[in-house]
């Protein structure tokens, strides 16, 4: 009986050394995918971006137009329906001219207190669908351009980032 | 003495611990910095709609030597016109690629097909090859590529037949050395000199060899190559190439203005500005076909 608790008493040992081999394959593979580098954007939720070629990536923070099935948002914040856009016959959407004027106002007082061009900026980088209709597209696009973000970008995932 | 020799020969296990509980901590680390999709932005300049009335100043004087060079993305067609003229419409068949979830599988639709109720929701929602059936309002969101299958055309009422054309396993068309789409696959093989719609691009292909200049066509000694629809994105890049050599001395030979209809998808619009950055076109305009 003594000698049965002796046996059932002792501490089991788990062998580490397969743990450690797994654990430094995985270390070795998120290494190799790690982006030192960060990214400047985010994809949003809700869209499938279009997969291009281009390999060039934001090198400052832009303000982000985000058009989705349901949303126009700027900066996560809702501003009008896309359906809305899309049944507009004007170029300009309202709603959005409205509050890009005062998001540009801010950089544009921000800009002067750093002692910059205050004509300069005026980035926005756009994330769409790539279902998006291009007269909801162009629209939104008009919109950013007459309002005072006239450096305009598309967000798309990059064809084989690796190359 | 025997009993202490035996001893000495157990060799004790360095304590693992401390370098696992490091990994277990760098890894989620590591794992919140990933980017398992890496994103790229497309600039571009200001739309412009050509139907907009124009400003009360005068237009400019027309140089006889701009290049004016134009896409326009129609449904069912691609069209170019440069200095004046219009080269012959590449005609092309929308087809969409699904990726099933249930399945990890690919199946293509001509989107013609589908029937559409009151509300926008599709009737006849696309089918996996597991006999499972796609979500009827979110179908579109598993949508993995659009392709423009071109097409062959003898008069407006011919439906047309798809043309096809030898790709790599990298998805590029061939072209011999007359500059044409390469149409049968016996004509790519090893020995064979072809090219593809980049740049210096000539290239001998051999099979399990790879060097400057030659190109390995096989994968586990068989020849990886693929007959299928051409892309009318391809069409169009053989001919950006061609007017791009052509008139490289243009005062704008840098710009292109591409139009499209209104209900053109943003994924064909960057697709073509692709095809035409790629072909040396980089200042890219945007317009609207009137009456889009």
């Amino acid at each position: 009986m003594a000698r049965k608790a002796r046996k059932y008493g002792e501490s089991a040992e788990v062998p580490l050394t397969s743990m450690m081999d797994v654990m430094t394959i995985i270390l070795v593979f998120l290494l190799k995918q790690i982006d030192a580098e960060g990214q400047l954007i985010t994809a949003a939720e809700n869209l499938v971006l279009p997969t291009s070629t281009s390999k060039k990536v934001p090198t400052e923070v832009s303000m982000g137009v985000v058009v989705d099935q349901n949303w126009v948002l700027v900066d996560g914040q809702q501003i009008t329906e896309t359906k809305k856009v899309a049944e507009q016959d004007s170029l300009l959407v309202e709603a959005l001219d409205k509050v890009l004027q005062e998001k540009r106002a801010v950089e544009k007082e921000a800009m002067l207190q750093r002692g910059e061009d205050a004509e300069g900026g005026g980035k926005v980088i756009i994330q769409l669908d790539k279902n998006t209709h291009f007269g909801i597209m162009y629209k939104v696009m008009a919109t950013c351009g007459l309002s005072g973000f006239s450096n305009i970008s598309f967000a798309v995932n990059m064809k084989n980032p690796e190359d | 003495m025997a009993k202490n020799l035996k001893k000495a020969d157990k060799v004790k296990e360095p304590d693992m611990l401390p370098i696992m509980s490091l990994m277990t901590i760098l890894i989620p680390v590591l794992l919140t910095m990933i980017a398992f999709q890496k994103l790229a932005i497309v600039e571009i300049n200001m739309p412009e709609r050509s139907d907009a009335t124009q400003e009360a100043a005068p237009p400019p004087e027309p140089d006889d030597n701009a290049l004016n060079l134009t896409v326009a993305l129609a449904k069912g067609y691609v069209e170019i016109w440069a200095r004046g003229g219009s080269l012959p419409k590449v005609f092309f068949r929308e087809m969409w690629t699904f990726r099933c979830k249930s399945d990890n599988d690919t199946i293509t639709y001509d989107p013609s097909g589908f029937e559409y109720d009151a509300d926008g929701v599709v009737k006849n929602p696309p089918k996996c090859q597991d006999g499972t059936t796609m979500d009827a309002e979110k179908f579109k969101y598993s949508i993995e590529t659009i392709g423009l299958w071109t097409l062959l055309r003898t008069s407006e009422e011919d439906p047309g037949v798809v043309q096809m054309s030898v790709y790599s396993k990298t998805d590029s068309a061939y072209l011999n050395v007359e500059n044409e789409f390469i149409t049968t696959l016996s004509d790519v093989k090893p020995g064979a000199v072809v090219a593809t719609l980049t740049e210096s691009s000539s290239r001998k292909l051999a099979c399990g060899q790879s060097a400057p200049g030659v190109e390995d066509i096989c994968v586990d000694g068989k020849p990886a190559i693929s007959l299928k629809p051409r892309s009318a994105y391809d069409e169009l890049a053989k001919t950006l190439i061609m007017i791009r050599n052509r008139f490289i001395d243009s005062p704008d030979a840098d710009n292109i203005i591409v139009i499209a209809d209104d209900d053109t998808a943003f994924d064909k619009i960057i697709n073509l500005m692709d095809r035409a950055r790629d072909a040396g076109f980089p200042k890219i305009q945007l317009a609207v076909l009137q009456g889009g």
